[in-house]
């Protein structure tokens, strides 16, 4: 009995702990763990390259250490003779988001997989409605919810064609919405672009983005 | 007065003709071919076609490039120094030995201490690596850039 009032009094502690500890556990971004595997070199950086290189941005002057961190182990390595010019090139570079850009995206792609951000509330407001977010299998007949049409929209349709006398003009109206949102504007595949920073004495003096122009070009 | 006018003017005739007659007797004694026999064989080196080779590095020692063992060393530009003599080397070639001892693994001032020698003991032979086939030639041109402690 004693053991069973400690656990009623301990659970929700644990279950509190176990919350919090899934609320704060993000993934650290790459910088960050580069961060940490050269800690005492990211110490000595000024603020300024400390704040880009967690960014993972680059800026001239910068040094190995800070483009590593920033950028990762580069694809390819080159030398000139001397040593004094050295290449880092990276296949398939990806500039860094900010999180508007991320949140953009998200958006749009939730809009082409028909669902929301959170299966919950979709499944709330399906049923809200009288829907079900399984409709168009379990009832052939009816078109299924169009991309980005929102349930009440949905719910809508469902009910008057349910009132409808001749239900298969309801049903066609919601048919061409359906065909019509397959048509929506692809999602651009994320492309990485090859970018080349070029060091002279070991410091950052250009990075050239697809072979052709540089990207320090509208810092000037 | 007269006479005195006739004669300066037959005199300044006379001089530029010999000058321009000595300036074509040098033009014509100079052919082209002259150049080769009165060049010093000790400068024969200067008849190479110029290389500048970049070198793709492992990685190992990322943050120490003369420290980083080369993967390959490829040919990335060649400029004629006679435009009768074509060097057997084109950009895009691979150096893959230099008398016998491969570069890949060594690092750059490895690759300069063996150059030296082997320029030391004669001219050095390279290895190239081309497409599909290898070659060996006799090369000692000049590196546009240098390796370290190397002059050319």
């Amino acid at each position: 009995m004693n053991r069973f009032r400690t656990l009623r009094e301990v659970a929700p502690l644990l279950l509190a702990g176990l919350l919090a500890g899934c609320a704060t556990s993000t993934v650290p971004t790459p910088q960050a763990q580069r961060i940490t595997e050269y800690q005492s070199d990211y110490e000595q950086m000024s603020s300024a390259t400390k704040e880009g290189v967690a960014r993972g941005l680059i800026s001239r002057w910068d040094d190995f250490k800070a483009v590593y961190i920033a950028l990762g182990k580069p694809d390819v390595i080159t030398s000139s003779a001397d040593g004094r010019v050295v290449g880092w090139t990276y296949h398939s570079y990806m500039p860094p988001q900010t999180e508007e850009q991320k949140k953009v995206e998200r958006e749009v792609v939730l809009q082409r997989t028909n669902m929301s951000d959170n299966p919950l509330m979709d499944t709330f407001h399906a049923w809200k409605n009288n829907a079900s977010r399984q409709i168009a299998f379990m009832r052939p007949g009816i078109p299924p919810r169009a991309y980005g049409q929102s349930w009440d929209e949905y719910g809508k349709y469902l009910r008057e064609r349910e009132l409808s006398r001749m239900p298969e003009v309801e049903d066609k109206i919601q048919n061409e919405k359906y065909e019509q949102s397959l048509y929506i504007e692809p999602v651009p595949d994320p492309v990485g672009a090859k970018l080349e920073v070029i060091f002279i004495e070991q410091h950052v003096s250009d990075a050239i983005v697809d072979d052709s122009y540089s990207a320090f070009t509208e810092a000037r | 007065m007269t006479t005195t006018h006739t004669l300066l003017r037959f005199t300044a005739l006379l001089l530029s003709g010999l000058l321009f007659s000595a300036t074509g007797f040098t033009q014509e004694s100079s052919p082209a071919t002259d150049r080769l026999e009165k060049m010093n064989p000790f400068t024969v080196s200067a008849l190479y076609a110029a290389v500048e080779i970049k070198f793709t590095l492992s990685g190992k020692n990322l943050f120490e490039p003369l420290a980083d063992p080369v993967a390959f060393a490829e040919i990335s530009a060649v400029v004629l120094r006679d435009p009768d003599d074509i060097p057997d080397v084109a950009v895009g070639d691979k150096l893959l030995r230099i008398d016998g001892v491969e570069l890949k693994g060594l690092t750059i001032p490895q690759i300069a201490e063996l150059l030296n020698n082997a320029r030391a003991n004669d001219v050095p032979t390279w290895e190239i690596g081309q497409l599909l086939s290898t070659k060996t030639i006799k090369f000692d041109g000049d590196w546009l850039t240098p390796l370290p402690g190397l002059k050319r």
